[in-house]
């Protein structure tokens, strides 16, 4: 293997020379592009200087078997399949897969770009490994993987609401209530999610945009919420039930 | 006439062979494995959503608790992958540092491995054994990182800070002894009779299969393929050093075994070189403190891990955190040959199956 090791060398030495330097075009990329001139767009390099291809829903699994058999590129090995969302962008949701080939010790990564619902035909008939990595992306993405034996959530419970790695999923979960200033600085500082009587000072404003919050977390001094205390004479004694919830966090 | 049907076993995920909360329903006819089927993510914390709330630097200890049986292997494809991405520079000491402290964790992390798989198989010594020469190797990263087991050992650009005065040389008498142990576990399970009938042609699976599942670290090389990502893709200051790659032509448990044994006795020889040429200088790049990484940029990058490949793919959206960050974690991938694996066999090989491809909850299930 060590023979092949001077291809991959070449490829990072071309990401060194810098990205306004149009790099000789990978012969990987010439080969794929050769096949398959107008479904599949070459997408220039990653910052390890490993070429980035794009081809879409209806050639995916053409473009993968043809690059797993293929002699130039032998892409024996699925390293890693995973999903991008980008909410705002139309397709929205980007499925990766990371191809790795050990005889010829070269790398690629194509991209197929998808709509929510759409669905992407399955791997697992190319690489076994597919399985699992699919399942994945449907439990945390919610892309379906059409032709999949068995599409089913692999690491949430059955009835899970939601898929959790979306952009639009609210880091502590769906349907949570708001939270007070120093549940939201214990549970990962998400300032956002703060109930509205709050108004948050300009250093916790600054702190919360560069997600810095560690350490702002302070007792309590102040007295509570007005609509907590509905009886006027027992204002005390909320305060006083409220710490012993709060100090077995700390 | 004896009627036999197909009957459901449920194992785990309270089990103490199953190395944590995996559970598998197995599906037997008598005592032979027809199928098996896993189901993980009793240990899922959402790794990856949490990694795309906290900045760069605040993401470093997370990687501890995904592979924590080698944290400082999962806090180098971390940080490696961040320098990548930033294209940010990383001092030639750290490099060697790193090297050195993921070797060791790769020791530490077979010792945990050969104990409890030994135990589960019955003999139950060889994990006094391993635990005392692990602990030595703990007291090492609680000297130089701070911790024993949830190290955060580096930092996007280097160390956090320098090797202790005798660390290196503490650490070498360590690896002049270890050798000698490694010899002793030889002599107590090698030619070891129930050792042997135990593992020889259990859990058998070939290189095509191997390698149309991806398995990779000593499950794969243990099929007779030689792809090691230390040699193949050579990160931090492997490709400065001289070692060998283990590779085992059994395809079973017990050839598992032996390139294990191997594999530490190699990782001695990268420590003793890496603290023999440890180049002096500062322990971090030129690195800014507040890491913001321009849109667009994205990287995947996979280390060697004791498990085997270990990926991140990262995605930048100009601000301070990552936009994505996916692990490829190497247990949650060679746990997939399970089922593979373990057809054909009896109950209690599954056991062995589980040890031998030994996975890390916390690493499956992220």
């Amino acid at each position: 293997m060590a023979d092949e090791k001077p291809q991959n060398e070449s490829n990072e030495s071309q990401a060194e020379v810098g990205e306004s330097v149009a790099p000789e075009p990978n012969p990987l990329v010439t080969a794929l592009l050769e096949q398959f001139p107008s479904d599949v767009q070459h997408e220039g390099e990653d910052t390890a200087g490993l070429p980035l291809v794009r081809t879409d829903v209806d050639n995916v699994i053409n473009v993968l078997t043809w690059l797993r058999d293929n002699e130039l590129t032998k892409f024996n090995y699925l390293a890693s399949l995973t999903v991008t969302d980008w909410t705002e962008r139309s397709p929205r949701f980007d499925v990766i897969y990371h191809l790795y080939s050990i005889a010829v010790n070269h790398f690629l990564t194509l991209k197929v770009g998808c709509e929510d619902g759409e669905g992407v035909p399955s791997a697992t008939d190319v690489w076994g490994t597919a399985n699992w990595h699919e399942r994945e992306a449907y439990d945390l993405y919610g892309v379906e993987f059409l032709g999949h034996p068995e599409l089913e959530r692999i690491f949430l419970p059955e009835d899970w609401e939601g898929f959790p790695l979306r952009k639009d999923y609210p880091l502590e979960g769906p349907n949570l209530e708001l939270l007070t200033r120093q549940q939201a600085a214990f549970r990962g500082g998400r300032f956002d999610r703060i109930r509205g009587d709050y108004e948050m000072t300009e250093q916790e404003r600054q702190l919360s945009s560069t997600g810095i919050v560690g350490s702002l977390w302070t007792p309590e001094t102040e007295t509570p919420e007005p609509e907590q205390s509905e009886k006027p004479d027992e204002t005390p004694e909320p305060e006083q039930s409220e710490k012993p919830d709060e100090t077995p966090e700390s | 006439m004896l009627k036999t049907h197909e009957m459901e076993l449920n194992m785990g995920p309270q089990h103490p062979s199953t190395h944590g909360v995996l559970r598998l329903i197995l599906y037997l006819d008598g005592e032979t494995i027809v199928d098996c089927k896993p189901v993980i993510g009793y240990l899922h914390r959402g790794t990856e959503k949490l990694c795309e709330t906290r900045n760069y630097y605040q993401n470093v200890p997370y990687t501890d608790r995904t592979d924590y049986l080698a944290a400082p292997n999962g806090n180098l494809g971390y940080c490696e992958t961040v320098e990548k991405l930033g294209s940010y520079e990383v001092s030639e000491r750290a490099q060697f540092v790193r090297t050195a402290v993921c070797e060791l964790s790769r020791i530490a992390s077979h010792l945990i491995w050969l104990g409890t798989h030994a135990m589960d198989i019955g003999a139950q010594t060889m994990l006094m054994w391993t635990i005392r020469e692990r602990e030595v190797i703990l007291d090492f990263f609680e000297a130089a990182l701070g911790d024993r087991l949830t190290t955060t050992a580096f930092r996007p650009g280097g160390l956090r800070r320098d090797l202790p005065d005798g660390w290196a040389k503490a650490v070498l008498g360590f690896c002049a002894t270890f050798p000698d142990r490694v010899d002793e576990y030889e002599l107590l399970l090698s030619n070891n009779r129930i050792w042997m009938d135990r593992t020889v042609g259990v859990g058998v699976i070939s290189a095509e299969e191997a390698i149309d599942m991806a398995l990779s670290g000593p499950l794969l090389r243990g099929s007779g393929v030689a792809y090691d990502i230390r040699k193949a893709m050579p990160y931090a200051a492997y490709d400065k050093v001289d070692f060998e790659i283990a590779v085992s032509n059994d395809c079973d448990s017990y050839g598992r075994y032996a390139l294990r044994l191997r594999e530490m006795r190699e990782s001695v020889k990268i420590v003793e070189q890496c603290l023999h040429n440890l180049p002096d200088g500062p322990i971090t790049g030129k690195v800014p403190k507040l890491l913001k990484i321009e849109a667009g940029k994205e990287v995947y990058h996979q280390i060697e891990a004791p498990r085997g490949e270990l990926g991140y793919y990262m995605v930048a959206d100009g601000s301070n955190k990552p936009y994505k960050c996916k692990i490829r974690a190497p247990s949650f991938v060679n746990l997939a040959a399970i089922t593979q694996m373990v057809k054909g066999l009896l109950i209690a090989d599954v056991v062995t199956v589980i040890g031998s491809i030994d996975i890390v909850l916390g690493d499956v299930d992220r």
